[in-house]
């Protein structure tokens, strides 16, 4: 597998890639080969580093070593100078370079005039004029060549000495060293370029899962789903929040696509209705105030319709999700009494009892006017399929998770067949089908469920229904809605 | 060559003179341009000094001077004889530090 | 009153200004933002109805925070087909009194925008609320009639405060959903009539002359018959 071939396999379309530049504006667009590049300069300055430190603690060391010496040797010398003058100084030179075992000194003694007066240097050297920088001086002894590292002191009297050390030991080590480490960078380089390519696949194995995924998606199959590696790494979550966002999406899809549906169905029959009213008006009314009438059905119509619209785009908005935004800290307890009370009277007339059973402060997190909505549309079924004389119990709990809302009646219920759908849109059972309502009711209170991240329960009450609303009561609820 | 590989290497190259640069820059003194000096302490000269002054010590010494300084100044005067004019001067060099430092030195 | 009706729908603005005429109103027309907002500026109105989508560069929104912000404060009741709660939060932020999504009944237009005209003319806190011979103390929260104590729970009490304070004009059933129970969605079975009725049997029902009166196909009214 050449390089060339990894590299043009997902971006053949471009025709601009196929020259010299292009293909390089293209790496560097790339992301892998961003990453690669940071591993690979990562290692490289990595690597120099320890080379750079290596050098320091061996050939440095030895730098550091010979100049030491050097200045102790300086310091006694001028100690020499200083009680002896200039003969003890020749003196010890002298002495010192016939006990020179370590064969590694050199020195120098000129008189003002650069004449030699002492040591193993035959002159002065050039360029050797100041008394501080250590210098490098190329030596020969006895044929062969060297190096010395000499420093250059002056004497009262304008007599200067010099001082070395043959390093040629250290010249040595130093090109050794600098040639194993140019060797060690390139091994480097390699193993970067290596490390690099590998890197820079992982990144594309990783990314293609997904990518893969989305383009499945992009082209219409909804079912396809981003694979997970099973380690829980930070790419398996990424890939789950993907999942779950695609989930969401293929939800909402569905949620539309049922809506339609409903709809199609079950305002055609309404809209038919008025639409059959006023022509039948238009060709067989005889009076005005006939006319009026007809007029006035269908204007009642026509606003059974627009409820019914309203009541869909509530629930639309509400599964959309953006009220979450709003959501605060509610006290449920006075919520559920106002409801209560609103229903209390009807329920009085009907001779149905309505009674609460609540805490007197139960906090919960969402939006209240959705709460609100919620319960008064399942006390309003509670109260409406109730017989008279019979009995609505509204009662509240705070629970572990949060906070339970039951409204039990004991009317004829809804068959077990049937509680399943009965929170779809325009779902009406054969029980409610004679009754008024549009069958949005329980589908608002689902949504509104869904969106605060509880949940709606449906139950049997031999006979009759529980309808369990579940509310999560911390300010964190875990969404998926 | 691909573009990664070149560019990669020119990459590398590039950072490789720099470092090799700086190694030898690194804690260099500046080189004093010019001809080698001769060291005037690794000459045949320098070697008979030497034993002059090994002699020397041997002479003013209360006692027969040890066999190791022998076999030294004798070794190094052969070698320097001989043209090792380093070995030499290495030798008698120890001669002489261990005759000075002997116990027969009055 | 002088009310400005700002709409350039042709069939709903010219419903609207024929309504309001007839019902006795002093009605301008201005069917752009631009010339909405001249009006505005220009001539003092005891109300304005407004639609939120307007053409001529000024929609309702802006028309309504720049009459504000000339310190304008005439009630403005927002028409608009957008109806969810983001965007009537944002009318209301804008400077609007009230917010009636489209379509409507002309009934609730009315008695709204009366009440706003109203609302705008009062005068002050008041501590008792009297209509004919019904007397409700807001301190002490007694309602008396003739004389006679009237027994009625915070809620009833609530009620009938509204209607009072409302007295002579339409008051329609979602105004008091939203006045007396802070509800904003329609409960579609008829929770108000009852809660009405209840009300009537205290009230009415022991005395001879009816205050509280069915409109057909608006609402409720509080006021004596012959008045």
């Amino acid at each position: 597998m050449t390089q060339s071939s990894v590299l043009s396999r997902p971006f053949q379309d471009e025709a601009s890639d196929r020259t010299a530049g292009g293909a390089t504006r293209r790496l560097l667009r790339s992301a892998g080969v961003r990453f690669a590049a940071v591993y690979a300069v990562l290692l490289a300055v990595s690597a120099a580093a320890l080379a750079l430190f290596l050098w320091w603690a061996t050939a440095g060391l030895l730098d550091r070593q010979t100049e030491a010496a050097i200045q102790a040797d300086a310091q006694s010398l001028s100690e020499r100078f200083a009680s002896g003058a200039l003969p003890a100084l020749v003196l010890t030179i002298e002495d010192r370079l016939t006990q020179d075992v370590e064969d590694d000194a050199i020195y120098l003694l000129v008189d003002p005039g650069q004449r030699r007066i002492a040591g193993n240097l035959e002159h002065w050297p050039q360029g050797v004029s100041e008394n501080g920088p250590w210098y490098e001086l190329p030596i020969e002894r006895a044929g062969m060549r060297s190096l010395a590292l000499v420093q250059s002191y002056n004497l009262p009297g304008g007599y200067h000495l010099l001082i070395g050390r043959d390093v040629h030991v250290r010249a040595q080590l130093r090109s050794l060293l600098t040639d194993a480490l140019l060797w060690a960078l390139l091994v480097v380089a390699v193993m970067a370029s290596i490390g690099a390519l590998v890197v820079r696949s992982l990144f594309r194995h990783t990314l293609a899962n997904v990518s893969a995924t989305a383009t499945a998606i992009a082209a219409g199959d909804f079912a396809q789903r981003v694979r997970l590696s099973g380690r829980g790494d930070e790419f398996d979550q990424l890939a789950e929040t993907i999942n779950d966002m695609l989930d969401r999406i293929a939800r909402l899809m569905e949620g539309v696509r049922e809506v339609s549906n409903a709809i199609a169905h079950d305002l055609r029959t309404p809209i038919t209705r008025a639409r059959t009213r006023l022509e039948d008006a238009a060709l067989h009314a005889e009076s005005a105030p006939e006319l009026r009438a007809a007029i006035e059905r269908a204007t009642a119509d026509l606003d059974g319709i627009v409820a019914v619209f309203q009541a869909l785009l509530r629930i639309a908005e509400i599964e959309a999700g953006s009220r979450r935004a709003a959501f605060a800290r509610v006290d449920l307890a006075p919520l559920i009494d106002d409801v209560a009370e609103l229903y209390g009277a009807v329920a009085e007339e009907k001779g149905i009892t309505l009674s609460v059973a609540a805490p007197s402060s139960l906090p919960a997190y969402g939006d209240r006017e959705l709460i609100q909505q919620a319960l008064a549309n399942l006390v309003d079924n509670a109260v409406k399929f109730s017989p008279p004389g019979g009995a609505v119990r509204i009662s509240a709990s705070a629970t572990p998770s949060g906070v339970d809302i039951v409204v039990a009646d004991h009317g004829p219920g809804i068959p077990a067949a049937d509680r399943e759908r009965a929170t779809e849109r325009f779902f009406r059972g054969e029980i409610a089908r004679s009754s008024p309502g549009s069958g949005l009711g329980l589908a608002l209170v689902q949504a509104v469920a869904q969106l605060h991240g509880g949940s709606l329960h449906l139950e049997d009450a031999q006979p009759g229904v529980v309808a369990i609303l579940s509310l999560p009561g911390h300010d964190e609820p875990a969404s998926h809605g | 060559m691909s573009p990664t590989m070149r560019a990669r290497t020119t990459g590398f190259a590039g950072v490789a003179t720099c470092l090799g640069l700086g190694g030898v820059l690194l804690g260099s003194s500046p080189v004093v341009g010019q001809a080698p000096q001769r060291v005037t302490s690794d000459t045949p000269e320098y070697c008979l000094l030497l034993l002059d002054r090994v002699s020397e010590l041997v002479r003013i010494a209360a006692a027969p001077p040890p066999q190791e300084v022998t076999s030294l100044s004798s070794e190094g005067q052969r070698m320097c004889d001989q043209g090792q004019t380093r070995g030499g001067i290495l030798r008698l060099r120890r001669a002489l530090m261990l005759m000075m430092h002997s116990d027969v030195q009055p | 009153m002088r009310i400005l009706v700002v709409e350039d729908d042709k069939d709903v603005g010219g419903f609207v200004v024929r309504g309001l005429k007839e019902a006795g109103h002093v009605v301008e027309h201005a069917d752009n933002g631009r010339d909405g907002l001249f009006l505005a500026a220009s001539e003092a109105f005891d109300a304005v109805v407004l639609d939120r989508m307007l053409p001529g560069g000024i929609d309702g929104l802006r028309l309504v925070e720049t009459i504000r912000a000339q310190k304008n404060s005439v009630p403005v009741l927002i028409l608009s087909a957008l109806a969810d709660v983001d965007e009537r939060v944002r009318g209301l932020k804008a400077g609007g009194d009230d917010y009636l999504t489209k379509p409507f009944a002309f009934a609730e237009l009315l008695a709204r925008v009366e009440a706003l005209a109203r609302r705008g003319k009062a005068e002050g806190p008041v501590t008792k609320l009297v209509v004919e011979d019904l007397e409700l103390d807001l301190l002490s929260r007694q309602v008396k009639r003739a004389g006679q104590k009237i027994d009625l729970q915070p809620r009833e009490f609530r009620l009938l405060e509204y209607l009072m304070r409302h007295a002579g004009q339409v008051v329609t059933r979602t105004m008091l959903l939203e006045g007396v129970w802070d509800y904003h969605f329609d409960p579609q079975t008829n929770v108000i009539d009852v809660h009405v009725s209840r009300l009537r049997q205290k009230v009415d029902k022991p005395f001879p002359v009816p205050l509280i009166q069915t409109v057909r196909n608006a609402g409720y009214m509080l006021r004596a018959e012959s008045a």
